[in-house]
């Protein structure tokens, strides 16, 4: 019996050090980022000036870029991740299906640093001359496309995330599409139904996890840092236009962070701004944890 | 033909379309990382310094090459230890209350962004220390790949058939033995998977590590207490130099970068699929 | 009872491990703080091991062919691990005790020099000369042509000159034909000692500019909120929102400005020549400043850029300024302070020459490597 109580210590010494980082990492951020939120209140949030030479520090131009370049990319990548699924569990034929999951797998454990790389010298000029310069000439009245773009901009960043999150939000509704009883479809071709059909209503019998896939990318779009921060320009600017260059939250805290010693208040707002992110993360991933076990109770 | 067939036509077509476009961009990523960067990758490329920007040598990356090879066995060790122990507990204690919220916390540590993690690493490491150190990237990137560790063990164990359980832990032996030598053969496959996912993660990951070793030029590792240099932050730093040189460089390490990837990820896939029978 | 065994020994090793990991770094910093292998050091005075360094971008490429051409020389004995994080960065880390020197644009701020005075004194010194250009992207006037003063500059980034056909600005260039354009501001958007240079200049010729900007690694620029201004992060993303951007100007490190062809204006000096930086002006700007500049151990920062910034003489150019290298005069590990003096005295006088020099960059007069000379001898 000695070893089990060994064993059972040794699985809590473990599992106690997993809590005690977890809780560590959150106790610094709050510690951390408190002076600037007791010195600035809610101004940090919604101020737009970030001057460090006068100590006045606003979160919004960065706040705002995360939002916008997560949305955009969620929403490229929404169709684009259901249609990747529903391919590979039902369209084409069954031997290439481990294949196409294997390229979907690889897809989403690239690291960062490459889709930046590659996003930086290949995606961004293919982006802004055969999509943005034309988008800006054409449609440049709609206030969306009105900035005269760059290369490097907050578009070409949420495409770029978009890129990156679709295999990761297929591989969610993949797995529950094949996992969907046999005879929902059985019954479904039996009275009648095309297969387009008959897909769409598996669709339908697991909404709840698609939106857990699509809650969970969103997720992982607004806390990626290094691929962002090497495509979305990099300027604190309250964006006018999706084709502004912008700044994202966790790319401010990579680019400024070096620097922050140097002045009073840049350590704590830089800290506020990663608080502000982890809150905003820990809602998403939440909703998003909700909905898939919304999935496993109705499997 | 008639509307609904029609209709089929269109949606299929278009599902397939769309899926085509989504797996565009990982051909091309692969293509144009190697067509650009295999040509400055040979030997010497994997075991020389860096070059000036200008004159000098061809150069290359030896010491973040090196110093990711050693980071991500630390962090394998470290994380992969911590890792595995906690999916355990997750899988076989999984109605207690500790193992519910434990789980919960590593689901949204899962997704925690890594800089923050970063953060973490440099104020509890870096600054005590007063020096950028090795250690301190090998911990952070620990914590990045203890939740994916931990969630894929639970899986692999959970997914043992409760009968082969029983039976293991009826078996007279005791429990470490049970679970670590008979039940650890069955969920092999699963852990294993967990182990290279781990791998990956710790082989690609830039952020945590921007604040924590500070990357070096002249030496491969000199200590844990010591900077050292990764292949991610060279690429990154590369990347946004302005010489042609370092772009070159930076190219050439995501070959090597995207070869370690692929390796990983071709050896998880046959390690599946030989215990898949 | 066997695994159970292995189970506690495996446990014990990685606590012990991990806690050894921790003390060792905790408990080195009382006795020495590094494990380099000294050899011989009583019979030859050879030491080996490596120094760690990080700060200004603008000074990497130039520490790097430094680094690379050292470790030749030495035969691989002593490796300079110098990272480029910026200017600000690298005094913040130095500051915090993190590297052993620090690379900077501008010297150490007062209260941070006066910070080091309390323990144990600093050393700072110019190891190389670097100028900053004022570029422009206007199609149809060619590089060297456009004629600017630093207050028509300074009111472009205060967003008072809106126009390139403004009068200030043709009153300058009257034989060029300026476009009714709007003028896009480009500046850097991270920490930089090029920024601070760069405003300094602008604070030293416009009352204006010091009142309402004031100057810093960062600041915050007028420009920016009329939605005129740029930001590029580094040299580089300065330079390519000038090309992408027709009708804007912006200051960059004048090797990356030729690197990359940009097209340079000519700034008007204190004695109203119209300049470039070239070796006649920076050698007349370098005379001029000789005179100021104080020593290695002392306060710098009320002096440059602030005071360096314009300085006289008809040849002289405005933006000439000097890159930094900040040391401790107190270092706890000898072969540290032995591999330090060695490397920067090496930086000093054969650095200098011109086949160690990376192109686009200025050795420094002897006079002012004189100055490192002296305060190198403090070190202990």
């Amino acid at each position: 019996m000695r070893s089990e109580k060994i064993f059972q210590i040794l699985l809590f010494f473990f599992i106690f050090t997993t809590l005690t980082i977890v809780v560590g990492i959150v106790v610094s951020l709050v510690t951390t980022s408190s002076p600037i939120f007791i010195k600035y209140g809610l101004d940090f949030v919604f101020s737009s000036v970030w001057n460090p030479v006068k100590e006045s520090y606003g979160i919004l131009p960065a706040l705002l870029g995360t939002l916008i370049t997560s949305t955009i990319a969620i929403s490229i990548a929404t169709p684009l991740a259901i249609s990747l699924a529903v391919f590979s569990s039902e369209i084409i034929p069954q031997r290439f299906r481990s294949l196409m999951n294997s390229i979907s797998d690889l897809m989403a454990s690239l690291p960062s640093v490459i889709y930046g790389l590659w996003g930086l010298y290949v995606l961004a000029p293919i982006l802004h001359n055969y999509l943005m310069l034309p988008l800006h000439n054409y449609l440049g009245f709609i206030p969306l496309f009105s900035t005269k773009p760059t290369p490097t901009n907050l578009f070409t960043a949420g495409v770029l995330l978009a890129i990156m999150i679709v295999p990761f939000a297929s591989s969610i509704i993949r797995e529950a599409y094949t996992a969907v009883p046999y005879n929902l479809k059985e019954a479904a071709y039996s009275i009648g139904m095309t297969k387009w059909e008959t897909v769409r209503t598996m669709l339908g019998y697991i909404k709840s996890a698609i939106f857990a896939g699509l809650f969970l990318a969103l997720g992982r779009a607004m806390g990626e840092t290094m691929a962002v921060a090497m495509v979305v320009g990099n300027i604190l600017n309250i964006p006018k236009s999706l084709f502004d260059m912008g700044y994202t939250i966790s790319s401010l805290i990579a680019n400024q962070f070096p620097n922050a010693e140097a002045y009073e208040y840049m350590v704590p707002a830089l800290y506020g701004g990663a608080t502000i992110l982890f809150l905003i993360g820990l809602v998403i991933n939440l909703v998003g944890l909700y909905f898939i076990k919304k999935v496993m109770i109705k499997g | 033909m008639n509307k609904r067939k029609l209709k089929e036509k269109i949606m299929l077509g278009t599902i397939s379309l769309l899926a085509t476009i989504s797996a565009i961009p990982i051909f091309m990523i692969i293509i144009n990382i190697y067509s650009e960067g295999l040509r400055y990758v040979s030997l010497s490329f994997l075991i020389d310094f860096p070059p000036p920007p200008i004159g000098g040598k061809a150069g290359g990356i030896g010491p973040a090459l090196a110093g990711s090879l050693i980071l991500m066995s630390l962090a394998l060790m470290i994380g992969g230890c911590i890792g595995f122990f906690t999916g355990l507990y997750l899988s076989e204690f999984s109605h207690t209350k500790l193992a519910q919220y434990t789980q919960l916390f590593l689901q949204i540590m899962v997704e925690f962004p890594t800089i923050i993690i970063g953060l973490f690493a440099y104020s509890i490491l870096v600054v005590p220390l007063k020096r950028f150190n090795a250690f301190a990237g090998a911990f952070a990137l620990s914590v990045v790949i203890i939740p994916y560790i931990a969630l894929n063990v639970r899986e692999a164990y959970k997914s043992i058939p409760y009968s082969l359980k029983e039976a293991a832990l009826s078996l007279g032996i005791s429990h470490p033995k049970a679970y670590l030598r008979v039940l650890l053969s069955a969920a092999r496959r699963g852990v294993l998977t967990a182990l290279l996912i781990g791998m990956a993660k710790a082989a690609g990951e830039t952020a945590p590590l921007l604040f924590t070793i500070l990357g070096t030029s002249f030496s491969y590792f000199e200590g844990l207490d010591k900077p050292i240099n990764a292949i991610p932050l060279l690429i990154y730093n590369f990347a946004l130099s302005p010489y042609e040189r370092w772009h070159q460089v930076a190219w050439g390490a995501s070959a090597i970068l995207l070869s370690i990837i692929l390796a990983i990820f071709v050896i998880s896939r046959i390690v599946v699929k030989e215990v898949k029978i | 009872m066997k695994t159970g065994k292995i189970l506690i020994l495996a446990t014990v090793v990685i606590i012990v491990v991990i806690g050894l990991l921790l003390f060792s770094g905790l408990l080195a910093p009382a006795t020495t703080s590094v494990t380099e292998t000294k050899t011989e050091i009583k019979t030859t005075s050879v030491y080996i091991g490596t120094i760690n360094g990080a700060g200004a971008s603008f000074l990497n490429p130039q520490m790097q062919a430094w680094a690379s051409k050292f470790y030749e020389l030495t035969k691989g004995r002593i490796s300079v691990n110098y990272q480029s994080i910026g200017s600000g960065a690298g005094q913040s880390n130095f500051r915090e005790g993190l590297i052993d020197f620090a690379g900077s644009d501008p010297p150490l701020k007062k209260d941070i020099y006066n910070e080091f005075q309390a323990k144990g004194g600093i050393i700072q010194f110019p190891v190389i000369v670097g100028t900053v250009v004022v570029v422009h992207n206007i199609p149809n006037v060619e590089s060297e042509k456009l004629k600017l003063t630093g207050e028509v500059v300074a009111r472009m980034y205060l967003g008072e000159i809106m126009y390139w056909d403004d009068p200030r600005i043709k009153e300058l260039n009257p034989e060029l034909n300026l476009p009714h354009e709007k003028i896009i501001a480009v500046h850097r958007s991270d920490g930089s000692g090029t920024t601070r240079v760069f405003t300094a200049y602008l604070s030293k010729v416009l009352e204006d500019w010091k009142e309402k900007v004031g100057s810093d690694f960062t600041v915050q620029w007028p420009v920016d909120q009329l939605g005129n201004g740029v930001g590029g992060k580094g040299n580089e993303g300065v330079a390519a929102a000038i090309k992408q951007n027709q009708y804007s100007i912006g200051y960059v490190e004048t090797a990356y400005a030729y690197q990359v062809g940009l097209k340079i204006a000519l700034i008007k000096n204190r004695d109203e020549q119209y300049v470039l930086p070239t070796d006649k002006s920076i050698r007349s700007a370098l005379t001029a400043l000789t005179k100021i500049l104080p020593k290695a151990h002392e306060d710098w920062s009320s002096i440059f850029p602030d005071e360096t910034v314009d300085p006289p003489g008809l040849d002289s150019y405005p933006l000439t300024s000097f890159s930094f290298i900040i040391l401790k005069q107190e270092y706890k590990d000898p072969v540290k302070v032995a591999i330090l003096k060695e490397f920067f005295e090496w930086v000093l006088t054969e650095g200098q020459k011109k086949e160690n020099i990376v192109p686009g960059y200025d050795p420094l007069p002897p006079e002012v490597a004189e100055i490192g000379l002296e305060g190198l001898k403090l070190l202990r």
